[in-house]
């Protein structure tokens, strides 16, 4: 019996847990910015495999879990940025060079959760395939969503006023 | 027929066949609107792809919740980057080859050639990150690096210098008139690593892997043997040929070459396509890597030996010319390993005529 074809089993998940840490970690630090927090969210994103294993075989087991992870980074995103408009409001403005990359993480928490999922994916090197299976798409709608994603993503990381 | 956006970002994404792919680009070139279709879609995902970078910049230690601390600056961070992207060059471009009588060292040499494609978005994206860091170059904090052998330039020498100098036959392409020979002594690139300093820039870089403590104070060596080029101007845009056994890269005893594999597969700053080409490849000990910057490249048998033939496209083109380089109309490479020798010619040639010069150095 292959990896590949094999059920989820809880026996698998040391397994992934030792071979997936890492990479599913790096992948918070790179969205969120806050390595304390991708160490509780790495634990969040272990706990659903672990919890609530997909049904189907896990035949890409990094796709999946960093499907979950941008899903709960992007949450997260989208919570601290509302809660950080409503600071600002009051507060002085952050320098420059940290605001530019709060404005990335602000743009990704606009957009449509699954946008950004697919968006995170991509720039992480997956494939459309790899994309397709990890969110549940058809693989000839990739493209389409990633050519949306990305021209929201611009619009909100520049300003709507940018002309293509 | 037009295509919709999806189709064309996944042109953009290189996840099309060949024959879609061509389809596209002979489609593009007539067809104004999928031309500009294309155009926006590029500029579109080159901005979000710059914007995502930045995530990975040195800054991402930049806590998203209010500060509560604030990111060490490495005056070195930039030799960091540097040192790293020497070693992925060591060990990746030039390498590779385990000799089976090598026991106490592990020497790396070519025996197979393969493309990995690159685009020019890649190199941009590593760029960035380098040319981010700050402060100064101090490459006495990481490690010491140093050549020995050889001068650095390369001497004008005759056919029979040439030969005398290496223990292989020097091969050249027949038809082209007489060459201006090149050439370059032999140099041994030595590198020596302080872990601790290398280690602590490669987690501020926010990689999870490091270098095991015992390479500390080794020596690696990149070997890179005389290499004899002939440059051929009797053609309206020169032709080069040239030839060198295989560069080798030696570690030293008792270090895992696939621990440093690890290491450096796991640079954050290489872009995730890049990385996983490198995974991919199973014979990393004897594969040379040759970058394709975007343009096609296909492997051929030229009779019967091996061979890789790059040509740019039009896009690769259009992309050197942005970072201010040209191109000719026709730029050709053909590149090939036969009897422990690594041969190649470039130059502007249309590809039947690149591959029927390689065939003539076969001969």
């Amino acid at each position: 019996m292959s990896d590949d074809s094999a059920p989820f089993a809880r026996g698998d998940f040391d397994r992934i847990y030792r071979a997936e840490r890492l990479a599913v970690h790096r992948h918070l630090v790179f969205i969120t910015g806050d390595r304390a927090l991708a160490d509780d969210l790495t634990q969040e994103t272990f706990g659903k495999l672990y919890d609530r294993p997909p049904a189907e075989p896990l035949r890409n087991a990094r796709a999946w879990l960093l499907t979950v992870a941008s899903n709960l980074a992007c949450n997260h995103l989208r919570g601290e940025t509302r809660r950080r408009d409503r600071e600002t409001r009051a507060d002085s403005a952050p320098a420059a060079d940290v605001d530019d990359v709060l404005d990335v993480r602000r743009a990704l928490a606009a957009l449509d959760p699954r946008d950004g999922v697919m968006l995170l994916l991509r720039h992480s090197g997956f494939s459309y395939a790899e994309i397709a299976e990890a969110v549940g798409l058809a693989p000839a709608s990739v493209g389409t969503v990633l050519a949306r994603a990305q021209r929201r993503f611009r619009e909100a990381y520049e300003g709507p006023g940018v002309r293509e | 027929m037009c295509y919709d956006e999806g189709s064309l970002m996944a042109y953009l994404d290189g996840e099309l066949t060949t024959e879609e792919r061509v389809a596209i680009e002979s489609h593009a070139a007539r067809c104004a609107e999928c031309g500009r279709s294309l155009e926006t879609l590029a500029a579109i995902r080159a901005a979000a792809a710059e914007a995502l970078d930045r995530l990975r910049q040195p800054a991402e230690v930049v806590p998203i919740r209010p500060a509560r601390r604030t990111p060490r600056r490495l005056p070195w961070q930039r030799v960091a980057a540097a040192a790293a992207a020497v070693l992925v060059l060591a060990s990746f471009a030039l390498a590779p080859v385990r000799s089976a009588a090598a026991s106490f060292l592990r020497i790396f040499r070519v025996q197979h050639i393969q493309t990995i494609s690159i685009s020019p978005e890649d190199l941009q994206a590593v760029s960035r990150t380098l040319s981010r860091g700050s402060g100064h170059v101090d490459l006495k904090t990481l490690g010491e690096a140093w050549v020995e052998g050889g001068s650095r330039a390369a001497k004008p020498v005759t056919l029979a210098q040439a030969q005398a100098a290496v223990d292989f036959p020097v091969k050249l392409p027949a038809g082209l008139g007489d060459p201006r020979i090149t050439l370059q002594a032999a140099q041994t690139f030595k590198f020596k690593l302080k872990v601790n300093a290398v280690n602590e820039a490669l987690r501020y870089y926010g990689s999870d892997r490091t270098f095991p403590r015992d390479v500390d104070g080794k020596v690696f060596e990149v070997r890179v043997p005389a290499i004899v080029l002939a440059q051929y101007d009797a053609q309206k845009q020169p032709v080069f040929a040239g030839q060198a056994r295989s560069p080798e890269l030696v570690v030293p005893d008792g270090v895992d070459p696939s621990q440093l594999r690890d290491v450096l597969l796991n640079l954050p700053f290489l872009p995730r396509n890049v990385r996983d080409q490198l995974a991919a490849v199973d014979d990393w000990q004897s594969t040379l890597l040759v970058p394709d910057f975007g343009g096609k490249a296909r492997d051929i048998q030229i009779d019967g030996v091996p061979a890789v033939v790059m040509s740019p496209d039009s896009a690769a083109r259009k992309a050197r010319a942005e970072v201010g380089g040209d191109l000719p109309e026709h730029t050709t490479t053909v590149v090939w390993n036969g009897d422990g020798v690594v041969r190649a010619i470039a130059g502007g040639v249309t590809e039947e005529k690149a591959i029927e010069l390689a065939k003539s150095c076969m001969r």
